[in-house]
């Protein structure tokens, strides 16, 4: 059909991925291929939801094509419409609709009446035909019409092409005059392009909970939802039908730019100016904070950022970030600010940070820059236990109409795409579990045929070949809506007017429809309040010691004596096996040392070659030397070897002349070297400056090859430093307080590197005493009286915190805590019993878990109403528990056992096949072949390390790092990702203090076991 | 007494091996969610070290070509059966230890001659290569305890045979408590005591015991040592009602054994009247001098009409020509089951028996496979969307007009005045099965007069005939 002879058309009715699990292709692509098929506008319609709205309109921006708003709603007394945003109020108006109707129903639902369309003015609607009959149902046409208004209304008319078309044209045109509402034609649009249509299916399948083979008619007839060429929709409709898609096109000219975001003015007085009153209150802070007086640089650098934050308009933001810290330091809760957000010093002046701004060189542009017009992003870390308070007091103290969660889109990984594939195309459970557990964290996103074959499928079969396809579309395609950690958006005007918000999965929480990364498109702040399991240990610590954080002595030698050593377990930032290896050959000697050890251990410094330089110049093996004075006052603190992005980015201050603006433009283009795989213009522009400041070809060039090792993340200088001061604060009170710091770690359990048995074998060879847990001595938490750590019943797998309640009610008020009495009088429960029995917490009262059980189970009633007589019972004839026994119960009960070590039941045979103990092996001399046999309880395989895997294995005597490397990982992989006890030989590798195990054969032992209960924790 | 208890640790996956192309590693599991374990292994799983109790997650790591399968419950009691009939040839009672299932035990008291371990494990382990299942073998002077010898013998700990009461009485306390057939919960609670053995469990106070775990346990030690009865119902061979008529002459053709046919159907209804019985299937054997014939007739409803019957009968032995002289004509009514007869209605409306009756006429006569229902199947593809069902399933579901007379298979059309028209239906799908279609259909007027249903395939180009409307 001739070009110029083609009907225009926009397309009205149409859902992306975003409505999950029935759109099959990125707004993005649906956007793109309208513009490419020349279509006048293209409507986004997600059902009950503008989750896409901000994506759609960034990309229609950016492409130069006309969007329209809107949203698909199946009412539930009435029919399916589309509703398109004609102008801002109603845009609004649907915005408040759909929140009303998400909030209606569970996260996932909504429930849309009839009754809340009338609210809908500034919107216009199209019928929807009934997805059966495609025939509309005239009394609720009427409905729809009488409540919108006629000039508001049209019947939408999708000929998909199902064999009755002309008939079901003539018969909607025919009702359309009926009812006097006018028709259109729309595509009920699902994907870009009929390609899409396999992903489709599968998605029906997936959201239906059927395989595709059992779906029947409810599956598409066809591909025809899709957008269609113009000459195919000139063939289908009569121009009439076209023609009003643009008519109601031209009436829809709502973009979101038109809205306007305001932040809250924060907890302002009356009458003062939020600018004035930040001003005051930092400097009020900064007075605490120096209480010998404000250095004037720290002053200096005040007033700077009170004047950009004016310009910029900021101070709102800053305010109630300080609300909300003052808040939970009102409420005893342990929270410090983080990232960038510590290298301001009004975030300091405020206490939102701790970075102490005259111990620390500070970048203020890498925390808010004038050029980069993004938001400032301050996150707070709140001890983890009690972050639900401040999220709380958020939702109360703004209103939940002013205060949500933002929201984070789920997109599938593999195993959950190669689970739902597998079922959507009819594989049974048992396959599908085979297929899911050949893949490991560490495959990659796309599925390799070699998977497969090794669980026996074989990759070449037509359906397995399918399966792939299927697998590896899913992977990366969104599949639901779920709640960011910790991001809070607040608005002083109704949120609800910019977004909808709807429920979250838990409790008293709701979230907005948009992702994080959505927020920028109307500038929305978002404050991140995240959970620090170390601040809640720190908390527990601290107020068993009766000291605060400020009380700490600094720079105590004994406590860097420590972590020289590498006794770092349980420590926050330094407990991994790599930042273990790394203590003893840094030798951290001071507090910015930490700052250092932090830092270095992170993929930026590694991609980038720093760590070796570093550790060279700092062991005295390498000279170190600064090509001019500018470096040599950025890097001096380095050893002239840049580490944190704010080094590079005051080194182009300082030394190529950048602005601090021009600076975090780099900073920026260095974050966007990997995707880009160039620095832009900076490239230039920086060694430029840096020759025009005296600078050598030769360093400018390698100055930008570093560079482009931050491309992989690098810390900022003042995150690494906020973390610092956790790190120095816990290894102190491990130090010197071993007992506490123990207590205080199993007490904030689930957290950090290690499992609870690894933390209490740590805790011993510390030499503290450890005793089990005991109804008639231990509390819920884990205490320390006497320097005598007494385990908790929060250990005792399953015991309800609120019967151990009773229970320590029951014995504080003198209860007898034998089984009668626990049952009889306090009416504990016969599950509470049983795991108090199981755990060995009335071995003190009975005896050993046999006679305990014997009589937890004779307190327990008899199944009759009848009264029965008391019959006094002999001794029961019970065997002896054994030590073995004691042990595998005491793991399955408590993760952990203060009897010997597994392995120690095992020695005999694990000596008989040739392995060593790792206390053995790790004296041994570098390089000497041994063999040695461990449980596993860390695997790791770093992004960083080539395909390399890291095991940490441990047996009575200790533990030892263990390296798989890359060529050997195929061949053991299997036993790496199954095994729990596994057998090595290999050879030791020796570099001072730090060993490793570097490994060339593998056994998996893990049948030896039998039922012992363990876990390993497994690492990317 | 003497029981003899009969095993079979690996009944699911070996009747599942049997049906296997080649020797695979197979093992039956239990599976609960997505996570399973495994319930038996066969001896080439065995041999890779796989173990019952396993979960499915490492027995696969372990071995990643392991078939899993789940249990047949009909082969097993087939199997089941057979074996207990075999039993049966020994001595008289023969039971089912259903808590141990599967286990079968005969009383072998009054066969003093079997009573010797070479004659009996001779005779079994004739029947288990002969039926291709694996079997434990345990005696013992109750079922149970025999039962759980042969379990026990299995686990390689000592022979499974124990004739003498005073050696029972030594022997049977040191069975595993894991062995006990008692509800898991019992067995659970008391292991976690310690006792591992039944003399643990003797040893302690029954009075405490049964107060804490139930009288279970307890009965079970009893019923295991002798110390109390363990009657149970003896499993019943019954014989299917069979009558046998001499001829006077030898026929050669089928008219001339109506008449016997006609009085064996006769006596026969006779018989199973009598016990208000009927059957389904009818077994006709006919024996010559050089061979014999025989011939099962399979109804829809048990009945002991004769003259259905004898159409019935006629109709399927005019099939095939009698090439042999008959002098005995054998009739069998298998599997009778219960049945109270049929009322008839004071204004009986015979239509649909009539139309059963037709539907069995031409099975007979046509054979069972020739004769069928359409039923429509939920598929877009009209290739798929109907399927072939017995006479009187029932019809299925379709969504839109389809032609009465759909062909099997498309026919390629080539005509000059044939060309797509806009309006089409459009049906694609099928990818996931191999056998995705994209084709536009349209009805067609032939030039000879027929109203056709065509369709353009969409990759082809080409046009097809699907159907007929007219």
């Amino acid at each position: 059909m001739c070009r110029a002879i083609l009907p225009e058309y926009a397309e009205l009715h149409c859902l992306s991925a975003l409505s999950f699990l029935r759109g099959a292709s990125a707004v993005e692509d649906l956007l793109d291929r309208a513009q490419a098929l020349e279509y006048r506008a293209l409507a986004i319609t997600e059902e009950c939801s503008l989750g896409s709205a901000a994506r759609a309109h960034s990309h229609a921006r950016n492409i130069g094509f006309p969007l329209i708003l809107g949203s698909e709603i199946a009412l539930t007394d009435g029919p399916r419409i589309v509703l398109l945003v004609r102008e801002r109020d109603g845009y609004v108006a649907l915005s408040r609709f759909i929140t009303r109707a998400r909030g209606r129903a569970g996260k996932g639902h909504y429930q849309a009446h009839m009754a809340d369309l009338p609210e809908l003015m500034g919107c216009l609607a199209i019928i929807l035909p009934d997805s059966q009959s495609l025939r509309f149902d005239a009394a609720d046409a009427i409905a729809v019409r009488d409540c919108l208004g006629a000039e508001n209304v049209w019947l939408g008319v999708e000929l998909l092409r199902g064999g009755d078309d002309a008939a079901q044209l003539r018969e909607v045109l025919e009702q359309g005059r009926a009812l006097d509402i006018p028709c259109l034609a729309c595509g009920d649009v699902h994907m870009d392009r009929r390609s899409r249509r396999f992903l489709q299916d599968v998605l029906t399948a997936i959201r239906l909970r059927r395989p595709l083979a059992d779906l029947g008619w409810a599956l598409a007839r066809n591909g025809e939802r899709h957008l269609r060429p113009r000459p195919v929709l000139a063939e289908l409709y009569p121009p009439e039908l076209l023609a009003e898609t643009l008519r109601v096109a031209e009436r829809c000219q709502f973009s979101l730019d038109s809205l306007v975001y305001r932040y809250p003015d924060g907890a302002c007085p009356a009458g003062q100016q939020r600018d004035d009153y930040l001003a005051e209150l930092a400097r009020q802070g900064l007075q605490r904070r120096y209480p010998q007086g404000v250095d004037t640089v720290v002053a200096t650098q005040l007033e700077a950022e009170l004047a950009l934050v004016r310009e910029l308009d900021y101070a709102g933001y800053f305010l109630t970030v300080h609300d909300i810290v003052q808040f939970a330091k009102g409420r005893g809760i342990l929270c410090q600010g983080r990232g960038s957000a510590a290298n301001s010093v009004i975030c300091y002046a405020l206490g939102i940070t701790e970075v102490d701004p005259s111990r620390m060189q500070l970048l203020f542009a890498r925390f808010i820059s004038r050029d980069r017009r993004e938001p400032p992003d301050i996150d707070v870390d709140f001890e983890h236990e009690r972050r639900e308070e401040v999220i709380q007091y958020v939702f109360q103290h703004y209103g939940r109409d002013h205060a949500a969660l933002t929201a984070t889109i789920i997109h599938y990984r593999p195993r959950s795409a190669m689970r739902d594939a597998a079922r959507a195309l009819g594989f049974a459970p048992v396959e599908i579990q085979r297929l899911t557990q050949g893949l490991a964290w560490w495959d990659g996103r796309q599925i390799c045929p070699e998977r497969l074959q090794e669980q026996g499928f074989d990759p070449t079969s037509p359906t397995i070949q399918r399966l792939i396809t299927v697998v590896n579309a899913l992977v990366g395609f969104p599949r639901h809506l779920s709640q960011h950690v910790g991001g809070m958006v607040l608005s002083a005007t109704p949120l609800n007017a910019l977004v909808p918000i709807e429920p979250a999965a838990m409790a008293e929480r709701t979230v907005i429809q948009w992702d994080k990364d959505d927020l920028d498109v109307l500038g929305i702040l978002k404050v991140d309040i995240l959970a620090l399991g170390m601040l809640s240990v720190l908390h527990r610590a601290l107020d068993s010691l009766g000291m605060t954080l400020a009380d700490i002595p600094a720079e105590d030698p004994a406590t860097y004596a420590m972590l020289q050593c590498g006794e770092s377990l349980g420590v926050f930032q330094v407990e991994s096996r790599a930042q273990m290896s790394m203590l003893p050959r840094l030798k951290p000697r001071c507090f910015y040392d930490l700052v250092i050890e932090v830092a270095i251990i992170r993929p930026g410094p590694i991609q980038g070659d720093m760590v070796h330089p570093y550790l060279r110049r700092r062991q005295g093996l390498e000279p170190v030397r600064y090509p001019g004075p500018e470096v040599k006052k950025v890097l001096e603190r380095t050893l002239g070897v840049p580490i944190f992005q704010e080094q590079v980015m005051q080194i182009a201050i300082d030394a190529a002349g950048f602005s601090g603006d021009e600076a975090d433009g780099l900073r920026r283009a260095m974050a966007a070297w990997r995707r880009k795989g160039h620095l832009g213009p900076y490239t230039d522009r920086l060694i430029r400056g840096l020759r025009l400041h005296g600078y050598s070809e030769a360093f400018a060039q390698r100055l930008c090859q570093q560079i482009q090792g931050f491309a992989e993340y690098g810390f900022p200088e003042s995150h690494a430093a906020s973390f610092a001061l956790l790190v120095y604060a816990s290894a102190w009170i491990k130090c010197h307080h071993p007992a506490i710091f123990t207590a205080a770690l199993l007490n904030s359990q689930p957290m950090g590197f290690y499992a609870p048995a690894q933390i209490v074998q740590e805790a011993q060879r510390r030499g503290v005493e450890v005793l089990s847990v005991d109804i008639c001595h231990s509390d819920w938490d884990c205490q320390v009286q006497d320097g005598v750590l007494r385990l908790g019943l929060c250990l005792i797998k399953g015991l309800s915190p609120k019967e151990a309640e009773r229970l320590l009610h029951w014995r504080a008020q003198g209860g007898a805590l034998h089984s009668e009495a626990l049952r009889h009088g306090l009416g504990l429960s016969a599950a509470a019993l049983h795991q108090l029995a199981h755990a060995g917490a009335l071995s003190s009262l009975h005896g050993d878990r046999h006679q305990a059980l014997w009589a937890v189970q004779g307190s327990l009633p008899l199944p009759t109403a009848l009264p029965m007589p008391v019959v006094p019972e002999q001794a029961p004839a019970l065997p002896a528990e054994t030590s073995a026994a004691a042990c595998i119960a005491d793991y399955q009960q408590l993760g952990l056992s203060l009897g010997p070590h597994p392995l120690h039941f095992l020695r005999k045979w694990i000596a008989q096949s040739g392995y060593r103990s790792i206390a053995e092996v790790r004296m041994q001399h570098h390089g000497r072949p041994d063999r040695l046999a461990g449980l596993v309880t860390h695997r790791q395989r770093p992004g960083t390390a080539h395909g390399t895997v890291f095991l940490t294995l441990e047996d009575e005597s200790g533990m030892i790092n263990v390296i798989v490397w890359p060529q050997r990982v195929e061949g053991w992989r299997r036993a790496l990702l199954q095994g729990r006890l596994l057998g090595i030989g290999g050879r030791l590798e020796r570099q001072g203090a730090s060993v490793h195990f570097i490994a060339d054969a593998m056994e998996d032992l893990s049948p030896w076991l039998g039922t012992l209960s363990t876990r390993s924790r497994d690492f990317h | 007494m003497h029981w003899l208890a009969v095993q079979f640790p690996r009944l699911s996956v070996e009747l599942r091996e049997r049906v296997q192309a080649e020797a695979v590693a197979l093992a039956l599991v239990d599976m609960q969610g997505s996570a399973g374990t495994l319930l038996q292994v066969n001896a080439i799983a065995l041999q890779a070290g796989l173990r019952t109790g396993m979960t499915t997650a490492r027995a696969l790591a372990m071995l990643p070509e392991l078939q899993l399968c789940t249990r047949d419950p009909a082969a097993e009691v087939q199997a089941l059966s057979h074996w207990a009939r075999l039993l049966y040839s020994l001595a008289p009672q023969v039971v089912l230890l259903e808590e141990i299932s599967p286990a079968l035990a005969v009383d072998i008291s009054g066969n003093t001659r079997l009573q010797q371990d070479d004659t009996l494990l001779q005779v079994v382990a004739a029947w288990a290569a002969a039926t291709r299942l694996s079997v434990r073998v345990g005696v013992a002077p109750t079922p149970l305890g025999a039962a759980l010898l042969a379990q026990w013998q299995g686990a390689g700990s000592r022979s499974g045979f124990c004739l003498e009461p005073t050696d029972w009485a030594l022997l049977w306390p040191q069975i595993p408590i894991t062995l006990l057939p008692c509800a898991a919960a019992t067995r659970t609670a008391l292991l976690a005591l310690g006792v591992r053995h039944c003399a643990q469990l003797q040893a302690l106070d029954r009075a405490d015991l049964i107060r804490r775990l139930g009288p279970e346990s307890l009965h079970v030690l009893d019923r295991l040592s002798g110390r109390t009865s363990d009657p149970r119902p003896a499993l019943s061979f019954p014989v299917d009602p069979e009558v046998s008529i001499p001829l006077y002459s030898e026929i050669r053709h089928w008219e001339g054994l109506r008449f016997a046919l006609h009085r064996a159907l006769q006596d026969l209804q006779l018989l199973l009247r009598t016990q208000a019985q009927a059957s389904r299937s009818w077994l006709l054997q006919l024996q010559g001098r050089e061979r014999q014939w025989s011939s099962t007739l399979e109804v829809r409803d048990p009945t002991t009409n004769v003259e259905t019957l004898l159409t019935l009968w006629q109709w399927r032995l005019q099939q095939q020509p009698l090439d042999f002289a008959v002098h005995t004509l054998h009739l069998q009514a298998l599997a009778p089951q219960r049945w109270p007869g049929r009322q008839a209605t004071w204004w009986q409306d015979g239509a649909e028996e009539a139309r059963w009756q037709l539907v069995e006429q031409l099975r007979q006569r046509l054979g069972d496979v020739a004769v069928h229902a359409v039923a429509g199947v939920a598929d877009h593809r009209p290739d798929y969307a109907w399927q072939r069902v017995p006479p009187g399933a029932g019809q299925g579901e379709a969504n839109a007009a389809r032609p009465l007379w759909l062909l099997a298979q498309a026919l390629p059309l080539h005509a000059p005045s044939l060309f797509l028209p806009a309006q089409v239906e459009r049906i694609e799908g099928g990818w996931w099965d191999g056998r995705d279609q994209s084709r536009d259909y349209f009805r067609w007027r032939h030039p000879g007069g027929a109203l056709c249903w065509v369709y353009r395939d969409r990759r082809q180009g080409r046009f097809y005939v699907q159907g007929y409307f007219a």
